[in-house]
């Protein structure tokens, strides 16, 4: 977190929850985040350059078919298309009715969706509608295999205890059976799962799933996706509601640096969908009260090399987590959110996470996001809180000038 | 002269994160709060008088010294106004006691000791009652400093402080009477380099006095300011009373011709909502914002670099404005009683930095320190390389997008470890 400041702050009023960003990662490398503002606001930051001086502002993105007493719940996007964007975007919400319980509020399902390279604007004016009977928790999608096929679904957690798989079939949301096609999401325990997750390997042959409950019950397993089919699951029992679960490797590909600039021509996009298990692959667990803990080469270890990320706990709960490189070293860095305001940050040195410094953000901290939002290549660091959106930008960029210098110089000799 | 309405949607906000906090029983008036070297250390220090006549002074994380009884403390300065070349500390209370201490011990303070007795009180004195603003300064360009008073009953005295061999004592020089109620006085300099006295009047108007013996064939004038109606008029209601902020350093990075470095700028702030800038008799440019502002001040954020106008609302709004009519804000997000701004010593031995003092109607004081601006700290990277003279040269040779991916692999996709 060194070298990063604040740099813009937007005031958003009425507080999101920790469901409300979501990153639209373009075909071409760019990035656009989209985010619940207020209870029924969605935006999207936007840049333009304004006397030589980068300029981010806020736009309001109008999805069709939300009506006015909604209150936007939680959002997620994926990106269908390899070759063109085609991005669908899920968002869940509940009608509130004044002087009506919350509880009994209808809740939907919205489905946005285009074809490859369709805009924004005609993406969002395309929707699919679904009630649900349940408040919805985390929307998130997951890929299974059928006939060899890579196939995508919409999962849902819910109020009821359950995940929910949903699929578009003919202009219509259709509500699957969850254990036809992800068997490990079938018993949740009957606790609502706060978040979960699955990350594919092995060419999408295998896939590791995940997911934490607000009763502190937490499962890991490992899955044949073209039989779906279980081959390894374990459990874990925390004191208090999962918050956080990711699965990531430590190390990102890298290239050398007399290969930089022929990189730029090969097309490698990294997948979020899957991790690399030629490297460790680590689980992060974080709680509302305990400490984060990483199980460290789950693949192999299970969740038995276990490391606990000291002190975490200290600023009350841990709300949200982001797992990327902030310090350039080629190595992801944990950054925690906290309910007391801070953002903690761990790196992984000598077989340990050793915390580096912790980041004051005056509020809660609901999301943190790591995109390039003005469009240069660098990435900052949006975070959401109770106050509003943070900028946090880098000061300096340290080896890109260096290096480039070395890039230079060979241009020059070659 | 430019107006300006604010517009929320594109204000800056700022945020600032580092504060220490001290509890503070009672409450204070605006004019007794100072940042200022009172114990001679080279160290700055925040004095608070409180209106149950308790004297707190804040030095770093703690308080190092309390004085009681002072009866209701409305005003507080700190300078060399025995002009002994050390600094005094001078509190006046409503009742008209002026009381002025001095740091008589000159010793660093021992970390070990909690409240030690540092100031000591070197005179009291009774003055007219009444006083409601203060202001040290040199009003007939003798070098010494003066003492000036406002009073509730519209009165402006001035003093200067006497030193004979068996005691001192305060020398009533002049006396001016204001048409209105005072806001604020604030001591600048005319065309001629004379320095002379402004008082503040409700409605964006203001008094100029110069003192009378040394410039006794200049008279008393009330200042009407030119390019006044072009503010919307009912932001110049006579009866909304307006503060002022004087001396301001200014900003020779200004890129339009609106001032030079010898001008003597000096901002006016009213409680409706209007913050200008004025030079002279002529106000440069005014902006609207739709706060209760009872507080205008000056701070440098930027270490030597220009003044900014600082002004805070009661609901705890603080708007940082630069001078060519830029701002950003601070929401404090409490209810603010008194707010005064400038340097103040964090930890012993540091240098002192620009520092934000909020005092609440919860009783409590803080000072936010190592204040940083939106958008002034960071420098992007497209500047960056366009700085760097082969940097850019080489980027040139590459398309835009190409520019970008190449970025990203430095950046992103290197391990400097990995050489």
């Amino acid at each position: 977190m060194d070298g990063l400041v604040q740099s813009v702050v937007y005031d958003t009023s009425c507080p999101a929850n920790i469901y409300s960003a979501t990153v639209m990662h373009k075909v071409d490398g760019d990035q656009k985040i989209v985010m619940i503002a207020s209870k029924k606001d969605m935006i999207t930051l936007e840049s333009k350059i304004v006397d030589d001086k980068v300029e981010t502002y806020i736009v309001e993105l109008n999805f069709s078919n939300i009506p006015n007493n909604a209150e936007i719940i939680s959002i997620h996007c994926i990106n269908r298309n390899k070759e063109f964007d085609d991005f669908v975007f899920g968002i869940t919400y509940a009608l509130v009715i004044e002087n009506e319980d919350p509880e009994t509020a209808e809740t939907y399902l919205n489905i946005y969706s285009g074809f490859p390279g369709s805009s924004l604007e005609a993406i969002m004016e395309n929707c699919e509608t679904l009630q649900l009977d349940f408040v919805p928790f985390q929307l998130n999608h997951a890929i299974y295999i059928s006939e060899t096929h890579k196939n995508g679904m919409w999962l849902l957690s819910g109020s009821d205890g359950k995940i929910h798989a949903y699929k578009s079939e003919q202009q219509e949301i259709v509500e699957k059976k969850i254990e036809d096609y992800f068997i490990e999401f079938e018993d949740t325990k009957d606790s609502i799962v706060l978040c979960f997750g699955t990350k594919s390997f092995s060419g999408y042959k295998k896939r590791m799933s995940y997911y934490g409950c607000e009763t502190g019950y937490s499962m890991f397993s490992v899955v044949d996706s073209e039989k779906n089919q279980i081959l390894q699951s374990f459990s874990e029992r925390y004191e208090s509601p999962i918050t956080v679960m990711q699965l990531f490797n430590i190390h990102k590909k890298t290239v050398d640096i007399n290969n930089i600039l022929s990189a730029v021509g090969d097309d490698f996009k990294p997948d979020c969908d899957t991790v690399n298990e030629k490297e460790q692959i680590c689980l992060l667990v974080g709680s509302a009260v305990e400490s984060a803990v990483v199980y460290m080469n789950v693949l192999e270890n299970n969740l038995r090399n276990a490391i606990t990320l000291t002190d975490s706990n200290r600023h009350q709960a841990i709300v949200c987590a982001l797992i990327t490189d902030v310090n350039f070293d080629s190595k992801n860095e944990i950054l925690l959110g906290t309910y007391g305001n801070y953002i903690l940050n761990y790196v992984y040195e000598n077989n340990n996470w050793v915390e580096q410094q912790q980041f004051d953000m005056r509020d809660s901290v609901y999301t943190i996001c790591y995109l390039d939002i003005t469009g240069d290549g660098v990435n900052d660091v949006v975070v959401m809180s109770e106050r509003g959106i943070h900028i946090l930008k880098r000061t300096q960029h340290p080896h890109m000038l260096s290096l480039s210098y070395k890039c230079v110089t060979q241009q020059i000799y070659a | 002269m430019r107006f300006f309405i604010m517009d929320e949607q594109k204000t800056n906000i700022a945020t600032f994160v580092d504060f220490v906090d001290f509890e503070l029983p009672g409450n204070v008036f605006n004019s007794a709060i100072a940042l200022g070297d009172v114990d001679n250390d080279n160290e700055i220090e925040l004095v608070i008088g409180s209106m149950e006549g308790d004297l707190y002074i804040f030095k770093g994380h703690r308080l190092i010294q309390k004085i009681s009884g002072l009866g209701i403390i409305t005003a507080i300065a700190i300078g060399d106004l025995m002009n002994c070349g050390s600094n005094a500390l001078i509190v006046i209370s409503g009742d008209g006691w002026c009381h002025i201490y001095l740091c008589l011990k000159f010793s660093k303070l021992d970390p070990a000791d909690e409240c030690i007795m540092k100031l000591e009180p070197v005179h009291d004195q009774r003055i007219p009652a009444n006083t409601k603003v203060i202001l040290l300064g040199d009003i007939d360009s003798d070098g010494m400093l003066e003492l000036i008073v406002g009073l509730t009953d519209r009165v402006v005295r001035s003093y200067r402080w006497s030193q004979s061999a068996a005691a001192g004592r305060l020398v009533p020089l002049h006396k001016w009477e204001c048409a209105n109620q005072i806001g604020t006085i604030i001591l600048i300099k005319d065309v001629k380099n004379r320095p002379c006295l402004l008082v503040s009047q409700p409605g964006v108007t203001a008094m100029r006095f110069y003192c009378p013996i040394a410039f006794p064939e200049l008279i008393e004038k009330t200042i009407e300011y030119e390019h006044e109606n072009e503010l919307p008029l009912e932001l110049l209601n006579p009866s909304i009373s307006s503060v002022m902020i004087g001396d301001l350093k200014v900003d020779t990075n200004c890129e339009q011709e609106l001032f030079d470095k010898n001008d003597h700028l000096y901002g006016i702030a009213s409680l409706n909502g209007l913050v200008m800038l004025a030079k002279k008799e002529t106000i440069l440019w005014g902006k609207s914002t739709d706060q209760e502002l009872f507080v205008l001040s000056k701070l440098s954020i930027v270490d030597g670099g220009p003044d900014y106008l600082i002004t805070c609302s009661s609901n705890g709004d603080t708007f940082i404005v630069d001078q060519m009519g830029q701002h950003a804000t601070f929401k404090f997000g409490e209810s603010v009683s008194a707010f005064c701004c400038g340097m103040y010593t964090v930890k012993p031995n540091t240098k002192s930095m620009s520092s934000f003092v909020f005092i609440t109607n919860s009783q409590k004081v803080y000072i936010y320190y190592g204040l940083k601006l939106p958008n002034t700290c960071v420098q992007s990277l497209s500047k960056c390389i366009e700085k760097d003279n082969q940097l850019s040269k080489f980027m040139e040779k590459y398309e835009e997008p190409l520019q970008k991916k190449i970025i990203r692999n430095c950046l992103y996709k290197y391990n400097p470890n990995k050489m």
